[in-house]
């Protein structure tokens, strides 16, 4: 009975990084891929700072924005360079949350943000492509 | 196991969800907006329900102001 509650554990903390990076991989993947199918959309989350950073309209930040979170998505999904994308990604969500301010949605997305740094603290699971390629 | 197995795990996420978020915008509906960056200067909506004129009573014209 011992040996069976020390394999289940270990078999269950085996997948913990895997559910975890693929739940977060998910998870950019529908803003990345809301926000490149309908723009507009989602123009009322688009700062003032962002959008009078460049010369890029309102609705092409937004797409640009997009996409960026669909290929780093993508990328988390497969477990291609996994660190750093998910580097990337908490950087990129650290700017969303504080850009949000002190509220519901920005509470929310600041512990996200902290959930996407440890993924790239705990580096490639064992089911990415970075640990199955070698 | 090889690489094939992360690959294909990950593209069955990006096409799962990917379609998810296509049927939802064939099929829309209205997304959350952030409280703090709808414009606060916002008109407020005047328009009378459609039954309010047969109880509008006319604005009573102060006949001593307009003599003097």
């Amino acid at each position: 009975m011992q040996s069976f509650n020390s394999m289940t554990d270990r078999d269950a903390r085996a997948f913990a990084p895997v559910v975890l990076r693929l739940a977060l991989a998910a998870l950019f993947l529908w803003f990345g891929f809301s926000q490149v199918m309908d723009p507009f959309g989602w123009l009322s989350w688009l700062p003032a700072w962002a959008a009078n950073l460049t010369w890029i309209s309102p609705a092409g930040i937004v797409l640009f924005n997009g996409w960026f979170e669909v290929i780093l998505g993508a990328m988390l999904a497969v477990g291609l360079l996994t660190r750093w994308v998910a580097l990337l990604l908490a950087l990129h969500l650290f700017v969303i949350a504080f850009g949000i301010g002190y509220n519901d949605i920005g509470v929310r997305d600041f512990t996200l943000a902290l959930t996407t740094l440890a993924l790239s603290l705990g580096g490639a699971d064992w089911l990415t492509l970075d640990k199955q390629a070698h | 196991m090889n690489a094939s197995t992360p690959l294909a795990i990950g593209l069955i996420l990006v096409v799962a969800v990917g379609g998810l978020v296509y049927m939802q915008t064939r099929n829309p509906h209205p997304l959350p907006t952030n409280p703090q960056m709808v414009p606060t200067d916002a008109q407020e909506d005047t328009t009378l329900p459609a039954d309010s004129t047969a109880t509008t009573t006319p604005p009573v014209v102060q006949v001593d102001a307009i003599v003097q």
